[in-house]
């Protein structure tokens, strides 16, 4: 839950929408995130969870809230 | 055709700041008109780059226009004043039609009212004594010396910007155009361009620029922004360009000899060959005022196309040995300094800065060998690649 929660702020905060609109199924291409925002995230998810390197195109393969979280859940 | 292949250009693969040439190679031969995923085409072939950098049916991307746009989000949680799309607003490269054409030919009045010859020239030799006793040294602090005493000659610095201080401003002012960057780090950017209002002196160069733009109606913040942009130009890539030749030609004995040797028109082409193979520059932007076909696919008007401008210097259609140091390569149609009406203002000195400085700084340092217990370090850019550490130490 820790990853979700954090990711639903997260683009709730980006795309200025209430953290209650934010849909974990809905792809991210539907928030309208540009590619500063999804730049920005990123760079986020490094320093949040110490990860390495995070790359942007990750949002596209790993393209929902849902989806993204799997991708967490297997760094750790 | 876009889209089709599994070759991708991706500037977070791991290695890449180590080396992007291969990435490079591939998408040349396999794909080499790619769409990233914000829609941007990125071009990778010199016969794609090349005409598009000289067609009047393309222009630069505004800088300042992306920053205005951009900068209620980038500082949304911030109490910093925003000053990205001041301080971008007259950078030359970033200007098209009339205001560029003017401010072009007035900057270069100025720019070249100086005896660059001179200043590089005894840059070099205050550069060579400055470290005649080290034992080792890192190729990167000698160049940034090397570059920096014949910026402060000109530009005219206060007291107080040091070495240092000039190196963090330029690569802030340099990563503010790289392609992916966070907010995160343009609010640093920021801050530091905001600090660096107060780096310059009022007389010399300012007071020549001001002289040369009456009747632009220019404040006090247009004058930064020329000054930021000049610093910026002329001291990083300046740098980058010259620290990874010292390091090629240290680590290839053939291209020791040849420069230890060369009289002044070897050194002129030896110097073409090293912008081609480093170009510090590796991707600048165009937008298209036309709609463009390339490969059959139709691009609408205002899209972004990213032109690899290294890769298309190591093309191996136009370049025999193209990933190769070719020390007397006769024919070397480069684009390190772009091309058409936005070629790079400062390559004439950007020239000068190796044919004057690259032999004597050789002769110095071939006491010097590449200390392997070091490994390179490149930072973390894409556009603007640049090299933060290249040890050597004494035989």
């Amino acid at each position: 839950m820790e990853y979700k929660n954090w990711l639903i702020t997260q683009i709730a905060s980006e795309a200025s929408i209430a953290v209650e609109e934010v849909d974990c199924d809905v792809t991210f291409d539907q928030f309208n995130l540009d590619s500063l925002a999804i730049v920005s995230i990123s760079f986020e998810m490094e320093s949040q969870f110490q990860l390495e390197n995070v790359d942007p195109s990750l949002f596209s393969e790993y393209n929902t809230i849902n989806k993204l979280c799997v991708w967490l859940e297997n760094q750790q | 055709m876009v889209g089709e292949s599994t070759i991708k250009w991706n500037p977070f693969a791991p290695d890449y700041f180590n080396d992007p040439y291969p990435i490079y190679t591939l998408s040349r031969q396999s794909n080499p008109i790619q769409k990233d995923q914000f829609g941007n085409i990125i071009l990778f072939k010199y016969r794609d780059v090349a005409p598009i950098l000289d067609s009047p049916d393309f222009e630069v991307s505004s800088l300042s226009t992306f920053f205005e746009s951009k900068e209620s989000y980038i500082f949304k949680n911030s109490s910093a004043c925003p000053f990205l799309a001041k301080t971008t607003s007259k950078w030359l490269m970033y200007l098209n039609s009339d205001i560029h054409r003017k401010l072009r030919i007035a900057l270069g009045k100025v720019l070249f009212s100086y005896d660059f010859d001179r200043l590089i020239q005894e840059a070099a030799q205050e550069t060579i004594i400055h470290f005649q006793f080290h034992k080792e040294l890192d190729l990167v602090d000698f160049s940034k010396y090397y570059i920096y005493h014949i910026l402060k000659k000109f530009i005219g610095l206060k007291d107080f910007a040091s070495l240092e201080k000039v190196v963090e401003y330029s690569n802030m002012a340099a990563r503010s155009q790289d392609i992916f960057v966070s907010k995160q780090m343009y609010l640093k950017i920021n801050d530091c361009l905001l600090w660096g209002q107060g780096l310059f002196a009022e007389d010399g160069f300012k007071a020549k620029l001001v002289k040369e733009l009456e009747g632009f109606e220019f404040e006090e913040e247009d004058y930064y922004s020329i000054l930021a942009v000049t610093l910026m130009a002329f001291f990083e890539t300046s740098k980058d360009n010259l620290s990874y030749s010292l390091f090629n030609i240290l680590s290839i004995p053939r291209l020791r000899d040849f420069v230890l040797k060369a009289e002044v028109k070897e050194i002129k082409i030896i110097t073409e060959e090293l912008m081609r193979f480093n170009s510090p520059l590796q991707f600048t932007v165009r937008i298209n005022k036309k709609e463009v076909t390339l490969m059959g696919q139709v691009y609408p008007i205002g899209t972004r196309f990213v032109l690899g401008i290294a890769s298309a210097n190591r093309d191996e259609d136009i370049f025999e040995d193209a990933d190769e140091i070719v020390s007397n390569r006769q024919i070397n149609p480069h684009l390190a300094f772009g091309s058409g009406i936005h070629t790079c203002l400062g390559a004439l000195i950007a020239r000068k800065e190796l044919e004057f400085g690259l032999k004597p700084m050789i002769e110095f340092l071939q006491k010097f060998e590449i200390d392997n217990s070091h490994s390179l370090l490149w930072g973390n850019q894409i556009f603007m690649r640049t090299l933060d550490k290249a040890m050597v130490k004494i035989h």
